[in-house]
This record gives C-alpha cells, structure tokens and sequence, in this order.
C-alpha cells in the first residue's frame, strides 16, 4: 500500500510519543512496546489487527527485553513502530517482519546512546536555574529540551522510512530471492527463542523450571489459552510459596526487631496535595531527561520541586535545596518512588530544625538506598510483572483480539502506578525504616517467588505458540521414505524443535551475547532452508 | 568464567544490573561487599540483605578485614563476587594478597574532576593510578556493564592521557 504524506507523519509522531515521558510514568511500559505500537501504527495505516499481530510477533523478540542502567538491547521503537509500518506498508508476512526487524531495531539503539550523551548537556541549564533558586526553571529544563530532541531523533527517521516504506520494501525484496525469502520467514519463526531465552536467563531458576514444561504441554497437548495456563501457574506459584514459605516467614521474625521504631517528629507541613504533586512528578518525569552525567537526577530535582518550594522560602534556601537533589540519582523508578518519599520525608524534618539532616546526610541515604531499590524493583517490573503481562497480550493478540493489548496497557498501568504510589507514600510515612519495611515484609518475596511460577508457565506458553522450527528432511531406509518432522519428531513429542531451540538459545546466551545468538539464528535458518534440511 | 572470585567496581553495589544480570550469569551463590562505611551501618546491611535476589547471600566486611573474612568458592562453576566502591579498594585487596587476577570495572557515577572512561565509568586521577598500579601488578582490568555487553580493555596509556577532567568539557 502506499503511505501519505499524513499517515507518514502521524507513525512519526506517535514514535516519539512512544518514547515520550507524557504517559504517566507507563510510556515505557505501554506504548514503548511493540504489541502496543504495532496496534497504533495498525490503526493509522488502516488495518489496526494486522499492525497488533505484527506487533506481537515483533514483541516475542524482545520479551526478554530489560533495561537496567540505562542499558538497552535494541532499540524498541525502531522495532516496534517502524517495524509494523515496514511490514504492513510493504505487504510482509509476520515471520519476515520478524527478521527485518531485527537488524532496525539494532540501527535504532544508536539513537538511545546518543541521546543519553546529549541530554548531560541540559542538566547544566538546569544547574543555572538552580544556582538562582528557580524551580520552575529547572522543571521545564527537565521536561522540554530532551523531548524536542527526542521527537526530532525518532520522528525524523521514522517518517522518511515511513514515506518511502512501500517502494523501499518492494525494491528490497525484489533483490531477494524467494530462496532467501523463505529462509528469512524460517529465521522470523525462530527468533522468539532468543527473546524467551534471554527472559529466561533471568527469571528461571530450578525451583520454577517445572512451571515452563507445565505450559509448554498444556499448549501443545490440551491446546489451552495462554490466560487459562496463567491462572494454572498461579494456583502452582500459591502452593509453591506455602511449601517454600519458610523463608519469608525467617525474613518477617527478623523484621519485627525494627518494625517500633519510625519518623522522629509527628509535626506535618507538607499537605496531601504537595505531596501528591511530588509523587506524581516523579512517577511522570524521572526519565524525562535521562542522561549519563546524573541519570535521573534532574528528574528527581523536578519531583522535589512542589515540597522545595512550599518548604523554603529564601532564594538561597531554594537554590541550596534544588542543587542538593539534582546530584546523581539512578535506581528503578517504582519501587524506588520509595526513596523520593523518604527525600520530601527528610527535607520536612529539616524544614522543622533537625540539623543532623545535612546535605551529605540526605545524599548519603539516597545513594545508599537507590542501588538495592533498583535490584529488586528491575527483578519485580521489568524482569516479572511485565513479560508476564506482555505473554497474555501477545497471546490474545495472536488469536486476533484487541482485547490482548488493551487489557495488557490496563493491567500493566495498574501495577505499575500502584506500585509507584503505595512506595511512594510509605517512604514519606515512615522514612528510611520504610524500606525496611517494604524489604523484610517478607510479602515482596512471596510475590516474587510466585511470580516466577507464573512467569515460566506462560513463557512455557509463549514458547509452544510462537516459536517455530521444522524440518522437511526425509531419510531414505531401504525402500521406505522417513519424513522426519512428521514420522519422527512429531511422534516423540511435538513442538519438540521448537523447544529444543529454545533451550540450546537459552544455554548459548550464558556464554554468547544476544547479539551473537542472533547472528547464528540467521546463519543457521538461512543455510539450513537453502540446504533444504528446513522447511514446512 | 575463569575465576573464583569476580571482584567489581560498583558505586551502587547491588542494583538492577547485579540482581537482575550478573547473579544469573555467574551462578552467584555469595556476594561479599567490602566497604568501610557500609561495615559500620547496621541499617544499610539490612537492606543490601534483604534486596538480594532469593539463594544468595550477602556479607559486608570492612576493608581490613577482607582478606581474612572472603571465603573462597570450592569450585570455579560458581564463583563470589566482591564489590568495592572504588580500585583503590582493590590495590588494598591486592595488598591483603586475596586471589584475584581480574577487576570489572562496572559503574563508577562522575565526580568533579573525573574523566569519563565510558559512559558508565568515570574515574579521578587517584583512581587512575590505581588502576595502573593494579595493571602493573598483572590484574586484568576491563569495562562491563552488563554480561551482554562486550569487554573494553582499560588501556593504562590511553586513561592517562585522557587528562582532561570533566569539568573543563562544559
């Protein structure tokens, strides 16, 4: 199909919007995400259930997709957004979109790196803004420069790819081929392996590993739902936990030594309001201008800013203060809203006399604090909650349901302002001994453990639906012909390649990067279909 | 992973990038922390205990008593790590004569007067001389984030001629 001049600059748009901090702190989670994007592009370029079952194949790639430190794998939104609208505007079958999405989205995570350098430039405006007191100044510092430049580093490339995609496409693949074709369709199918393998060489210990096998046949022996199996592997994750619960139970008798003591003062200045209005700066913000030198620093500024402003009111109380909270920052966002929380907590108490509170006390209890939120709160959001979410989606998406991304943007955007919210206002209430006890409740591992379960039977799931691999050999004995996928391997187990995939992807990435995994997948899909040993 | 002990330059210490990558990667079963101030703050070591992923353990042991306090891994299919907040850490390390013969260098946050030696790591002057003196002494030292990433190689030269500080590229 052909692309206008509007369909063109709306994927633009949207592209830097995907990546934009405007979406209540869930952007990342949301729209960032292939499943989410390919429905979007779908809608604009006129067929939204081809554009969300391209976005769920493009997402199993990047299942196993985590971000830490600000560390990024490829870069989603070349994936997602340029991806579907490639495929869809050069009439490409799933499992090829796959396979050209691959190399865009590693051209894409260029662009990550070097907006993360770029943006170290604009926390000096935002010093100079702090230095004269200037709150406001330092917010819009946080808000605007880095997203301008944002939207014009994705939606420039995203429109001139966009525009041309049609005529780009079929020149392309007028190059190829069709040998070349179906290798690539092949190697389409057996990526997702690397996107599982690389989720489970985070999620899966042997304590759960029995869940991932648990889906696996109940997809492709009993062919039931991803969301049924997901109920099956939650039911396992409550018993798992009540047989494994001794555990937490050790962590909450420790707890209980330390759960008396709490904030020293009972005197209150901030209202709800302010309070709100910090928490929820935070949870919008933090990554607004996200860049090497300080990380989330200038967001972390922002977000403090309301309480700064109600708390003091010399100019140079103000600039001391905004200068104090724009140092380095960096941990995970949600969980870590915990540390925020205890932030205001400490600039309060300050405010009210306590001269134990310096600055080197303040930073001291951020940077302290920032590293082990971060440890668990990546485990929690980006390591469990989402790819559990994301597999539901992809699931329901797959059978065609637009139910599939719009009950994974709900439910993701659920946990993830809950979260937020909850460790937010528990840091303020209670201070440090907060994390304590957010930590040693014990809860939080059960949660985890449970997770896992739930986690590894819907990537069981995932891996039974959409990792493909057959073989179309036949293997002459005497006078008889033996098909080997269908008189051999199906008859053993079926989706028996697949799975073996999975695992062999799964083991290389211990020692290989994911990039080199890749890398064989290709060599391997292509050469094996040319050689003929592949096929359907 | 040829070591028995993977000693790790981290300012954060545990994070999104150890919990969630290294601990799987390495099969980590013990992580010891050596550092001074966290060896005095009982409230911190609680929660660098509590945040560690589920089948480790951590320790924290002040810098003196490190060499003494590490138990070495029986076997190197699982090895300890031990994370310092800065090389000079590790020269004292060294010193103590504990068995090491490569230092990550994994994060290290810039300070005023640090020179950036990745996007990750920024080390000052006294740092620099660490390290080389660590190079000097046959320890591999090399930049990795993350377990996906490939190794950059800390080139002593290189990092010395990198004179410029942070602050004059403003």
């Amino acid at each position: 199909m052909q692309v206008t001049i509007g369909q063109a600059l709306l994927v633009a748009l949207a592209a830097y919007l995907g990546s934009s901090t405007w979406f209540l702190g869930v952007g990342y989670y949301t729209v960032y995400r292939p499943l989410v994007a390919g429905t979007i592009v779908g809608a604009i370029l006129g067929d939204w259930r081809m554009g969300m079952q391209l976005g769920a194949a493009i997402n199993a790639i990047y299942l196993g997709f985590i971000s830490t430190g600000g560390t990024l794998p490829g870069d989603l939104i070349f994936a997602g957004y340029i991806g579907t609208a490639l495929g869809i505007a050069g009439g490409l079958d799933a499992a090829a979109a796959v396979a050209l999405v691959v190399p865009l989205g590693l051209l894409g995570s260029g662009i990550w790196f070097f907006r993360m350098a770029a943006d170290s430039l604009f926390v000096h405006w935002a010093d100079a803004f702090a230095r004269k007191g200037d709150a406001r100044g330092v917010g819009l510092v946080n808000l605007l420069p880095g997203q301008l430049l944002m939207l014009v580093l994705y939606g420039v490339p995203a429109f001139l790819v966009v525009y041309n995609a049609s005529s780009g496409v079929q020149a392309v693949m007028s190059l190829v081929p069709p040998k070349l074709v179906e290798g690539l369709a092949m190697v389409g199918g057996m990526l997702p392996a690397v996107g599982i393998g690389m989720l489970l060489s985070y999620v899966a210990t042997w304590r759960v590993m029995p869940f991932f096998l648990m889906g696996f046949l109940a997809v492709v022996y009993l062919g039931l739902p991803v969301f049924v199996v997901a109920l099956f592997g939650l039911a396992g994750g409550v018993l798992h936990i009540q047989y494994a619960g001794h555990l937490s139970r050790q962590r909450e008798a420790e707890a209980a030594t330390s759960d008396a003591r709490q904030r020293e003062s009972t005197e209150r200045l901030l209202s709800r309001n302010d309070l709100l209005g910090a928490w929820f700066r935070w949870l919008t913000f933090s990554h607004s201008c996200y860049n090497y030198e300080r990380m989330q620093g200038l967001g972390f500024a922002h977000g403090m800013s309301p309480i700064i402003r109600k708390l003091y009111s010399t100019k140079e109380q103000i600039a001391a203060a905004l200068q104090r909270h724009l140092l380095y920052f960096n941990t995970e966002p949600n969980v870590g809203a915990v540390v925020h929380g205890v932030a205001a907590a400490m600039e309060e108490e300050r405010a009210l006399g306590n001269t134990e509170l310096t600055d080197e006390a303040i930073n001291s209890v951020k940077t302290g604090l920032m590293g082990p939120l971060a440890g668990i709160g990546d485990s929690l959001t980006q390591g469990l909650i989402t790819p559990i979410l994301l597999t539901l989606g992809i699931g329901l998406a797959q059978d065609g349901l637009l139910l599939g991304p719009i009950l994974y943007v709900v439910l993701i955007t659920a946990a993830i302002v809950g979260i937020s919210y909850v460790s937010w206002m528990q840091g303020y209430r209670w201070g440090k001994v907060a994390v304590e006890r957010i930590l040693r409740a014990g809860l939080l591992h059960d949660i985890m453990e449970a997770s896992s379960a739930v986690a590894m039977s819907v990537v069981g799931a995932l891996t039974a639906t959409v990792v493909s691999l057959s073989t179309k050999a036949i293997i002459r004995i005497g006078p008889q012909q033996v098909r080997l996928q269908a008189d051999i391997f199906d008859k053993i187990l079926k989706g028996l390649l697949p799975l073996t995939l999975t695992m062999v992807v799964w083991w290389l990435l211990r020692k290989r990067s994911p990039l080199t995994v890749i890398v064989w997948v290709f060599v391997f899909g292509l050469l094996g279909t040319w050689v003929g040993l592949l096929g359907w | 992973m040829e070591e028995r002990l993977f000693v790790r330059v981290d300012d954060r210490f545990i994070h999104g990038q150890v919990a969630v990558k290294w601990v799987r990667h390495l099969r980590l079963r013990e992580i010891w922390i050596v550092d001074d101030a966290l060896a005095k703050d009982s409230f911190m070591q609680g929660v660098y205990g509590a945040a560690a992923p589920p089948g480790t353990q951590v320790h924290v042991v002040a810098t003196q008593q490190a060499a003494g306090s590490i138990a070495i891994p029986a076997s190197r299919a699982s090895p300890a790590l031990v994370l310092i907040r800065s090389p000079l850490v590790a020269v004292d390390l060294l010193q103590q004569g504990l068995p090491f013969s490569e230092l990550n260098l994994g994060g290290l946050a810039a300070v005023p007067g640090a020179t950036r030696l990745s996007k990750n790591v920024a080390v000052t002057p006294t740092q620099v001389e660490a390290l080389c003196t660590l190079v000097d002494a046959g320890i591999r030292v090399y930049i990795q984030m993350v377990p996906e990433e490939h190794r950059i190689e800390f080139d002593p030269t290189v990092a010395k001629g990198k004179a410029v500080p942070m602050n004059a590229l403003r």
